[in-house]
């Protein structure tokens, strides 16, 4: 075959996320393109993907040459796998995505072979969706043990169906109600979602069930009977009863040996410890496998806004315009970092570098080795309620009072871009870096999902409860948020998806 | 060179394929030495090479849909499952050599073939990479247990073929050569050394082949090696001590810990150090440290300083070893501290406060010095230093008329140093280490606040009757304060001294205006007079006791410096407080001793007053005196007997008491000894007065500093529980003294009066702005 | 032995081809080689018995090209996300070659193990294959459909999940 003959234009020979830049600045010349930041590449894959669809049917001017090249005058076209020994088969296609490599299986006999080996597919799933650093919230969507041998076909299979739903946009919707007010804070990993709330109780909840399975909280803020029902969306797939007032809801109320006497208004977990922070100006680290109090943590002279941790500090924020450092295996206060003119909102960090938004209107970055303020971000005027931290520490994102999504660049503190699209305050802000989503959640009920690299808005998650939307986190397959309503929403992109489960860390 | 390979096998075959290598893995194995070409080196290679890659993906063979075992297959488990094969029977061989030796050279057989094998497990690690980069790779992603790389292959048959049987006499050999060691012969240590690494290698993480682990070693080496170990200290340790002094057997301890410090460097593994420096510790110091401690009192009451120390440094090493040591020497401390103002309490009343200060500070230096060579400066050793010293300061003998007595003869001592009449101090070194030394005691002294008030009286007199000794040690003296207890504690201090500074810039200043505004005559008539201008605030002075009728004289030259000053600061008052005013008077009637010159009385106001009277007439009534001068008796009568006693005046009748009747007469014949002659003395029962006034306002003063810290605290917390806040108070006035709760308590209820707080829900206090 | 130090390589089919030390050092086999024999084992001309002297010859030229690339130790990026298609610009003209020297080069860095050069390769074929249909492929290396007609329509059935709908 030679070019003389085209039967069908040739795509581009080299596929990447980033071709439709290429295409677009070197039209004649391949030239090799610096892969964008992980964080984003499934959204910019399926981008891309769709794009590429579209210049199937176009020709494109001087990737003939390059083909051409390959099938050069002087030789002549070989199927390589004659040629080539299995492991090198295999070598070849671990550098395939996943489509390319379905096809790839119908081309011949020989190829379905090559194409149906585990070590393939293995390789080619973890180069698509191997988070690249710890995942925060939810799970990794790669599998119990990825040195074990699992069905890595099947699970690209799901994988991309959940994929499809993300761009589809229709999640299943499933609620949790039991809190009796405002629900302020939420994190989950694939067992449990933890809440707090203004009712002044904890929950715990089953993330297999959907049921909650403990209530914390002191003796007066056992919840009495359910309170009227409230109105779920149409792709509502689980909504149980509240438990409250019903022996049952009996049995999970835990009273510990110290409580919040005020709102949850934060919280964070890991394997090891809870912390929670409160309207009572007070934080609580929890024994987070039995729940119950290791230290409080006494500093603040009004509410505990947000909090953070890692292996050896703890953050606090607080309504009283200061951010204290506590040690996480004592509880003893550190230092306490002033430098704000209004209540501080919120508090992330990275290695060793802390980054705040404050109702003072400004976001400031500091360094915890010297305890100094190193940088400060300006929003347009007002308030800032949320902030966030991309996982190499390079990028900062806040949103508030604007109604916008601010991303900065934290080595410059200049501002990249500003998402807009929410009515409301922007009231939470969530960087999923594994899956390149920035999922926020405001005042105008809706949660919105934007691409982390290129800011583009992949999804608008309106009414799906019935008040403000005060906490929203995601992972791979789903969105979680937690509304004024009293309730939690978790909207799954996975439910129903046949091998989802295969998906599903250990 | 040994002997060229056969012909290269056929690549399909595998039986030819694995003879071929067997013949070449073998001679890796036993006859590395003499070398290999890159022939059979490549050759060895490729052959394995070939092998795996002779096999293309097929395309005929059932077709199976999506079969879970499905994919292409890769070659080489022949190869890996030979080679295992191989290792298994090469290995029996060199366990079945092992039998015939013992001790020593059973190590040295064990080293010697662990070298040679290691060594040629490289080698076929190398040839066998292809094997590696697929089939292994492909079996360990896969999940497959048990398929390691082929170096960790060869590791993984030592260890099931050779170590699991032979570990036991081995380390055992080792043991005994390390006992012969410690016993004091000379041993082929390096041997352990060896043996050591080659456990360690062994150490193979299960789930991942390329995470070494210390877990062989750790069960193999360390815990058999500890245990003898503990064994070995025990059993000596106890023969020692039955046999010697303590001071004899912590320096053999001391000995025998570095001794296993040094081999562990030497030739063990790092790791060791520790658990091998607390096995040693736990038999040598734990399960001695009752005996060793009783022998702590002994060495102290015989200052054996460098036993001492040894004992804390041995004692050191183990948990909680110092803390019996600690609470002893605390005591010690104490009891020297005080016993050694017992000794100086005997003076009573009369105690001279240098005499004091020098008993506590004895103390104090001494254990400091021993702390300091012996306890390596501990800083728990420092603290129970402190502590001793802070109670013989403030809870002795001395102390026990009132506990305000430290720093009150601390506060004199200090007075002593800084006047001009004090010791002799020409050396600025002798100054600045007597400061030194009083700030040490200072630091211990509870009451700070009455060393404070002390401090600013006798400052005060030392400024207005200018009997300070230098200027510079004033300076560095408050310097010192200051930083000791901060800006407020030294505030009115230095406020004293600016005063002063500022008052010689106005007398020169007046200076001036006299000659610009005064008549010549009347500036030579008018009396040469300098003057302090004080702040009220500052200077612990009061106003005059009694009422006073200056001289006329005298009055002229007050109203015309008021009348500078007011012009200058208008709307300030001046209060004059004549009680501190001095002056001197020529006696023209009189000559001093062997001279022509008339004497200078060096007097006070008042007695100036009295003494110009006679001016007018020889003779002068009580009464007349009385109504003149406008003293009151108090203050009258010990003035008045000064100059009698000086025979300056007579009383008529002689010896007659000062009250109205008695006539005072000029002393004409007065014989003065020298040109000046001082009669301005302070009597003795005035400065007692003045000591228990400044006790009265101690208390006073003290309940305004925990208000104005309650206030403070409240003013930055605004809210704060009742609790809490009695607590902040206590650490803010602390450096001052130690505030009592009840005192505490009620100076808030007087704030509460005084709407200063409010009270809030649940015990808690608010701040009304 | 310092690295500009020539060795000498014979290929399969004879031909003696003189190099430096570094830029063949860029194989892994020759590498470890010259670190397991004594040196005099490799003053004679190193026979290297499965490679011919044109391909040789090519992949010395990007043993050449890339002998100052830092070594890579270890080969454990398999399951990080680095496997990016890209190839360089230099990379990519070298390649621009016909089907069967593309495949010769892939074996013969396979046979030296020269991991960098293997990727590229492997990289280039995959460019090959991405984003075109089965029909496409079998055109591009001249491969006859080998299914039955049953056979094709349950593999379609099969791999259907990654074709959007």
């Amino acid at each position: 075959m030679t070019r003389e003959t085209p039967t069908a234009p040739q795509p581009p020979a080299e596929r990447t996320q980033s071709s439709l830049e290429r295409t677009a600045s070197h039209p004649h010349l391949a030239l090799p393109i610096r892969a964008p930041g992980a964080a984003a590449r499934a959204a910019v894959r399926a981008a891309a993907d769709k794009k590429l669809r579209d210049s199937e049917l176009s020709d494109v001017a001087g990737l003939d040459e390059m083909t051409g090249m390959v099938r050069g005058a002087t030789g002549r076209a070989v199927d390589p796998f004659k040629l080539l020994p299995p492991e090198l088969a295999a070598a070849i296609f671990q550098h395939l995505d996943d489509r390319s490599l379905a096809r790839a299986a119908q081309v011949s006999r020989r190829w379905y072979r090559v194409a149906s080996t585990p070590a393939v597919w293995r390789a080619v799933f973890l180069s698509q969706w191997m988070p690249r650093a710890p995942v925060a919230m939810g799970g990794r969507g790669i599998g119990p043990d990825i040195t074990a041998a699992q069905q890595w076909q099947k699970m690209a299979r799901a994988r991309r169906a959940v994929e499809r739903n993300w761009e589809a946009q229709k999640p299943n919707a499933i609620y949790f109600t039991g809190h009796t007010d405002s629900v302020y804070c939420a994190q989950f990993d694939e067992r449990k979602l933890i809440t707090g709330s203004r009712d002044r109780t904890i929950r715990v909840w089953d993330m297999q069930t959907y049921r909650c399975i403990k209530v914390i909280g002191g003796p007066q803020a056992k919840p009495k009977a359910p309170a009227e029902e409230l109105e779920t969306h149409p792709r509502t797939v689980v909504a149980h009863p509240s438990l409250n007032g019903t022996p049952e809801g009996d049995v999970i109320f835990h009273v510990p040996s110290d409580y919040h006497t005020a709102s949850i208004l934060c919280l964070q977990f890991d394997d090891d410890i809870l912390v929670t922070g409160s309207s009572d100006s007070t934080c609580i680290v929890w024994d987070v496998k039995t729940y119950q109090p290791r230290h409080r943590l006494r500093y603040h002279s009004a509410g505990v806004l947000d909090i953070c941790f890692d292996e050896t500090r703890i953050i606090s924020c607080s309504k009283d315009w200061n951010i204290c450092v506590w040690d996480r295996a004592t509880g003893q206060l550190l230092k306490v970092l002033a430098g704000h003119k209004g209540p501080v909102n919120a508090v992330q960090m990275r290695g060793d570098m802390l980054v705040s938004a404050s109702g003072d209107g400004y976001s400031k970055l500091w360094d915890l080795n010297r305890m100094c303020e190193v940088r400060c971000f300006n929003s347009q005027d007002r308030g800032l309620a949320a902030v966030e931290f991309s996982d190499d520490g390079a990028y900062v994102l806040a949103g508030g009072n604007d109604q916008l999504i601010y991303k900065y660049s934290a080595s410059t503190q200049a501002c990249i871009a500003r998402l807009s699209g929410h009515q409301g305050l922007v009231r939470s802000l969530y960087l999923d870096g594994a899956n390149g989503r920035i999922i926020s959640g405001s005042y105008d009920q809706d949660v919105r999902v934007y691409s982390f690299e290129s800011g583009r808005e992949l999804g608008v998650y309106s009414n799906w409860t019935t008040s403000w939307i005060l906490a929203a986190k995601s992972d791979w397959r789903r969105i979680v948020a937690t509304s004024q309503d009293g309730r939690a929403v978790v909207l799954d992109f996975g439910f129903g998806v046949e091998g989802v489960d295969l998906l599903r860390g250990a | 060179m040994p002997a060229p390979m056969p012909k290269m096998p056929n690549k399909d075959d595998p039986v030819a394929t694995w003879e071929f290598l067997e013949i070449g893995v073998d001679r890796i194995m036993t006859q590395l030495s003499e070398g290999m070409d890159s022939k059979t080196y490549l050759g060895l290679y490729s052959a394995i090479h070939n092998f795996c890659t002779a096999q293309k993906v097929p395309s005929t063979g059932t077709f199976q849909s999506n079969g879970t075992k499905g994919g292409a297959h890769l070659l080489g488990e022949d190869l890996y499952q030979h080679l295992i094969n191989y290792l298994q029977a090469h290995l029996d061989g060199v366990n079945q050599k092992s039998q015939t030796h013992t001790n020593e050279a059973l190590i040295a057989f064990y080293i010697k073939e662990w070298d040679r094998y290691t060594t040629a497990a490289r080698y076929i690690n190398n040839l066998f990479h292809y094997l590696n980069r697929h089939w292994v790779k492909r079996e360990v992603d896969e999940g497959k247990k048990n398929v390691y790389d082929i170096y960790t292959l060869h590791l993984v048959r030592w260890k099931l073929d050779m170590f699991a049987s032979t570990h036991d006499s081995i380390m055992n050999a080792c043991l005994r050569l390390v006992e012969k060691e410690r016993n004091g012969e000379t041993v082929e240590n390096m041997q352990v050394k060896a043996v050591v690494q080659s456990f360690v290698c062994l150490g193979l993480d299960e789930s991942d082949s390329r995470k070494p682990t210390l877990e062989v070693y750790k069960d193999y080496f360390e815990k058999p090696f500890l245990a003898a170990t503990s064994e070995y200290y025990s059993r000596e340790s106890k023969q020692f001590l039955a046999d010697n002094t303590v001071v004899e057997y912590m320096k053999k301890a001391e000995t025998r810990l570095e001794e296993e410090k040094s081999r562990a460097l030497l030739y063990l593994l790092p790791e060791i150090v520790t658990p091998l420096a607390e096995a040693c510790e736990s038999v040598l110091i734990t399960e001695h440290s009752a005996v060793l401690r009783e022998e702590f009192q002994v060495l102290l009451d015989a200052d054996r300083q460098e036993d001492l120390a040894r004992m804390y440094r041995l004692l050191s090493r183990i948990k909680e070893g110092l803390d019996p040591l600690r609470t002893r020497f605390e005591t010690h401390v104490r009891k020297c501290g005080l016993s050694a103002v017992e000794k100086v309490a005997a003076d009573g009343d009369n105690l001279d406060p240098k005499v004091y200060v020098d008993a506590l500070l004895e103390v104090h230096t001494q254990y400091q010095a021993l702390v300091n060579t012996a306890f390596n400066g501990d800083s728990e050793f420092v603290r129970s230093l402190d502590n001793a010293c802070r109670e013989f300061v403030n809870r002795n003998k001395v102390c026990k008329s009132g506990s305000t007595r430290s720093p009150e003869l601390l506060a004199k001592y200090t007075d002593t140093l800084l006047k001009k009449s004090g010791a002799k101090m020409s050396e600025e070194d002798d100054m600045e280490k007597c400061q030194a030394d009083i700030m040490t005691v200072f630091k211990y002294i509870e009451d700070k606040d009455v060393f404070q008030k002390f401090y600013s009286r006798m400052l005060a007199k030392r400024l207005v009757h200018t009997t300070s000794s230098s200027e510079d040690a004033e300076l560095s003296m408050i310097g010192k304060l200051k930083e000791a207890c901060g800006f407020e504690y030294t505030n009115k201090l230095q406020r004293m001294f600016q005063d002063i500074q500022i008052s010689k810039d106005l007398n020169s200043a007046y200076k001036g205006w006299l000659a610009t505004n005064l008549e010549e005559t009347d500036l030579k008539n008018a009396v040469d007079a300098s003057y302090h201008i004080l702040g009220t605030g500052f200077w612990p002075l009061n106003a005059p006791t009694t009422t006073f009728a200056p001289p006329q004289i005298i009055t002229k030259t007050s109203d015309r410096f008021a009348s500078f000053y007011n012009n200058k600061h208008q709307g300030r008052k001046l209060s004059w407080l004549w009680q501190l005013c001095k002056g001197e008077m020529r006696a023209n009637y009189a000559r001093a001793q062997n001279t022509r010159v008339a004497p200078t009385f060096q007097v006070s106001t008042y007695q100036m007053a009295m003494l110009l009277l006679f001016n007018e007439s020889d003779t002068v009534t009580y009464d007349e005196m009385a109504s003149a001068t406008k003293l009151n008796k108090e203050t009258l009568d010990p003035s008045l007997g000064i100059l009698v006693k000086a025979r300056v005046l007579f009383a008529e009748p002689e010896n007659a008491k000062p009250e109205s009747g008695t006539v005072y007469k000029l002393n004409l014949g007065f014989k003065a000894k020298k040109l000046k002659i001082n009669l301005n003395i302070t009597v003795r029962s005035e400065s007692k007065q003045e000591v228990e006034d400044t006790h009265k306002t101690i208390e006073e003063d003290r309940k305004m500093l925990i208000q104005s810290a309650i206030v403070r605290i409240m003013k930055s917390r605004k809210k704060l529980k009742h609790a809490l806040l009695v607590n902040d108070t206590i650490q803010q006035i602390k450096n001052r003294f130690t505030p009592k709760v009840s005192d505490i308590k009620k100076c808030i209820d007087i704030l509460l009066e005084k709407d200063y707080l409010e009270r809030l829900e649940g015990d808690e206090l608010g701040y009304l702005a | 032995m310092s690295a500009t130090q020539k060795l000498t390589l014979t290929s399969s089919d004879g031909i003696d081809i003189e190099v430096e030390r570094k830029v063949v050092e860029r194989s892994v086999l020759i590498r470890n080689l010259l670190e397991d024999l004594a040196e005099t084992a490799t003053l004679e001309p190193i026979p290297i018995p499965n490679v011919n002297e044109p391909v040789l010859k090519k992949v010395l030229e990007w043993c050449e090209h890339h002998k100052d690339d830092p070594v890579s130790m270890g080969d454990d990026d398999s399951d990080s996300r680095k496997k990016q298609t890209d190839i360089d610009e230099w990379d990519q003209k070298y390649m621009s070659v016909d089907q069967e020297m593309l495949f010769e080069i892939i074996l013969a860095a396979n046979y030296l193990d020269i991991k960098a050069l293997l990727d590229v390769g492997c990289k280039t074929v995959a460019n090959m294959i991405k984003g075109k249909s089965p029909e496409e492929i079998r055109k591009t290396f001249n491969i006859q459909n080998d299914f039955t007609p049953e056979e094709e329509e349950q593999i379609r059935r099969e791999n259907e999940w990654a074709e959007d709908r």
